[in-house]
């Protein structure tokens, strides 16, 4: 199982499941990370939050909840 | 009756910017009843028919999360709005849609309006809204928000809008729903309401579980893109940094640029400063003269008369000078922000940030407060979570604001010369630094609760031009509106300042008395009295303790100099004196107990506006007097051993 954290620039692939608190749950669907998104890793560098493309939009988020986002070759 | 517009919108869809463009200059900013988020209203008019628009607090869904959600959701819940306008950014169709599914199942009319279509069609994207139109059963308009001559065919299309009543089709999404097995059953269950269907009712209920959130994200998505699937085309394009960005989004690079355009900012927002400072104070020169001959010539009582040419003028000079150096700050960091590059601050900044329990957003408003505390503390607003923004405020408190910049290199060089003047601009430094750790060892546990852990989850916008007007605006209101409360705290504690410094004894005065009778006390911090009175008037403004101590020193009414200490430069005569009269370990302790002293009234005062929690800004005021008084006790000490 590969999860956001772990993909390299360039890495293209799609949401599976997504866990954490309802708090992060409801911000990380708000802002198009749901099952089933395509997403597109611009940059992941240590100790910086993990860029990517998703949905139309280039989105920051932190390493930490990069770890909460499996990801999937196909969608789901 | 007028008609009530509501405008909802994520952040970046350029609400804003929209509801500027309607209303003009008939708006109103308020607060939402209990909570600290801004309530703008205003109106237009179309035909001879009144319609007032209400500015809804940009949010990412309508479920309840942050305090501007659950605003938002409440005031389309109770049914207020004729119409809600849902903006979205037409350029991120796919995503930025989300908050329409949000509104689906909702019987108040809607109007969907695709803003940014200027950059949209930059990028390739053509979308056919009449086609969308047809799907959503809604009117849907392409609109550009910064171009001032569509707004009178908005207003058409907004009051035609009002008229049909139109009410967004659920069924093409809830068929999506009711494929899962328990849909129909919690759509049953549900009561029915006025404003609400009761599939959405069933939509809000689902959501309350994870499980069910997730799903209901995945059914909001798919039907997102099957609208999408044959009414919008576009050009693949392959998601690349721009050649600025990859710098500019470097682990160190970034932060070098970052350094960089946060100083060429503060310098620029002391140019916008400098001009209004002087003009407050000299202001304050012109009418203290007249004031001055007024009361004479009327006999007024001494203390009164010295009351109203005295402290008025100052209180006046003070708050212009104020108001003018938050506007520079303000206006600097909106252009900073308008044109996109907050964010990537917040990106190279967030491992920093995290260190102290908060994320990258919270970087942006400790820069801002180098040039001013207040500003830094409303610049917290973009904190998503009450946490985090919290302690944001109060770690504001430790940075060194314009005014401790200037003061403290001052007096150093006074003492030490150049050289030893940028020694202790370093330690200083290195003190934030420790400060910064302490205070969020000491508040984060209690403030941050589990749910406000959240780590940075922010989109990147791409780059675009500043929109002068809107920067204009809004700078002037936000200035305009610390004016105005500024003015009251500053007048307030200034009497109360003028009443205790007073020479009511012939020669003393109660802060004079009270000092020699602490004096014992604070010696032990390498204080004397005259030092001690100094460091406490720092309190209220920075600037003011150089005339304190100059006053006492120079045995003149105290009062009176206090409130003539007007440019922040020093005389000559000043600083002949004060190195006879204060030793260099003193000074050191001194310094160092001024920085880190609790910041200017105003500060605390706007600190306590944004988080009314009485028990946590007492707490932090504790915290830095004991912090500033600890430094002056160790560096009074430490001064000794080097200069003894």
């Amino acid at each position: 199982m590969m999860r956001l954290s772990e993909a390299d620039a360039g890495y293209e692939g799609y949401v599976g499941n997504i866990t954490g608190s309802h708090h992060l749950l409801s911000r990380l669907i708000g802002i198009g990370i749901a099952p089933g998104s395509r997403i597109q890793v611009i940059q992941n560098k240590k100790g910086q939050p993990v860029l990517f493309y998703c949905r139309d939009s280039v989105i920051a988020l932190s390493k930490k909840d990069c770890e909460m986002i499996e990801m999937e070759g196909e969608p789901v | 009756m007028s008609k009530r517009i509501a405008l909802l919108g994520q952040p970046n869809s350029g609400k804003s910017s929209v509801f500027n463009g309607l209303t003009g200059s008939h708006q109103h900013v308020g607060n939402w009843p209990g909570k600290t988020v801004e309530r703008k209203e205003g109106r237009f008019h179309y035909q001879g028919e009144e319609y007032s628009v209400i500015d809804l607090p940009g949010s990412y869904s309508l479920s309840a999360g942050s305090d501007e959600e659950v605003i938002t959701a409440n005031y389309i819940k109770s049914g207020a709005a004729d119409l809600v306008a849902i903006l979205v950014d037409s350029s991120q169709l796919e995503r930025s849609l989300y908050m329409y599914t949000d509104y689906i199942g909702i019987n108040t009319p809607a109007i969907l309006i695709l803003n940014l279509m200027d950059v949209a069609e930059q990028k390739g994207i053509r979308i056919d809204t009449e086609k969308l139109s047809a799907k959503l059963g809604i009117p849907v308009i392409g609109f550009v928000a910064s171009d001032i001559r569509r707004y009178a065919g908005l207003k058409e299309q907004l009051a035609q809008a009002v008229a049909e009543a139109r009410i967004p089709d659920k069924e093409a999404m809830m068929k999506l729903y009711r494929q899962d097995a328990d849909f129909e059953a919690l759509v049953e269950k549900q009561p029915q309401k006025h404003v609400y269907s009761r599939e959405k009712l069933a939509v809000s209920e689902l959501e309350t579980t994870d499980q069910g959130l997730i799903l209901s994200g995945k059914h909001k998505y798919e039907y997102i893109d099957e609208l999408l699937k044959d009414t919008v085309t576009k050009k693949k394009q392959e998601p690349e940094l721009c050649g600025f960005d990859k710098k500019a989004l470097g682990r160190h690079s970034g932060k070098w640029i970052a350094f960089g355009i946060i100083v060429a900012a503060l310098m620029a927002a002391m140019i916008v400063a400098a001009p209004i400072m002087s003009g407050g104070f000299g202001l304050g020169t012109l009418i203290s003269a007249p004031l001055e001959k007024l009361m004479i010539s009327m006999n007024v009582w001494k203390p009164l008369a010295e009351l109203v040419y005295v402290v008025i003028p100052n209180v006046l000079a003070f708050t212009i000078s104020m108001a003018g150096f938050v506007l520079g700050v303000t206006f600097a960091f909106a252009i900073i922000e308008d044109v996109g590059y907050m964010s990537r601050i917040s990106v190279v900044f967030n491992s920093a940030m995290e260190r102290l329990g908060l994320q990258g957003k919270s970087m942006c408003s400790l820069l801002m407060s180098m040039g001013c505390n207040m500003a830094g503390v409303a610049g917290s607003r973009v904190i998503d979570n009450a946490g985090q923004r919290f302690l944001t405020m109060i770690l504001v408190w430790s940075i060194p604001c314009g005014s401790t910049l200037s003061l403290a290199p001052m007096l150093a060089t006074v003492f030490y010369g150049p050289t030893g003047a940028i020694a202790i601009v370093l330690t200083m430094f290195l003190a934030t630094m420790l400060s910064l750790f302490l205070v969020s060892r000491i508040f984060r546990g209690k403030l941050i609760s589990e749910d406000d852990k959240g780590g940075i989850v922010m989109e990147l916008p791409p780059y675009h031009k500043p929109k002068w007007g809107h920067i204009i605006r809004t700078t002037l209101m936000k200035a305009g509106d610390i004016f105005k409360r500024a003015f009251g705290v500053i007048t307030l504690v200034s009497i109360i300042f003028y009443l205790l410094s007073y020479n009511w004894f012939g020669d003393s005065s109660i802060l004079a008395e009270i000092g020699k009778f602490i004096a014992p006390v604070s010696e032990k911090f390498g204080m004397t009295w005259q030092m001690f009175m100094a460091y406490i008037s720092s309190m209220v403004t920075k600037e003011s303790l150089l005339g304190v101590i100059n006053a006492l020193y120079s045995n003149t009414d105290m009062a009176n100099a206090a409130f003539n200490a007007k440019s922040m430069g020093m005389t000559e005569n000043m600083m002949n004196l004060l190195p006879q009269v204060i030793s260099k370990a003193q000074a050191l302790g001194f310094i160092m107990a001024i920085v880190f002293n609790v910041p200017c009234t105003m500060t605390v005062a706007a600190t306590f506006r944004e988080n009314h929690s009485k028990k946590w800004i007492a707490l932090s005021a504790a915290y830095y007097l004991g912090f500033s008084l600890v430094l002056a006790f160790v560096f009074y000490h430490v001064g000794l051993l080097i200069w003894n």
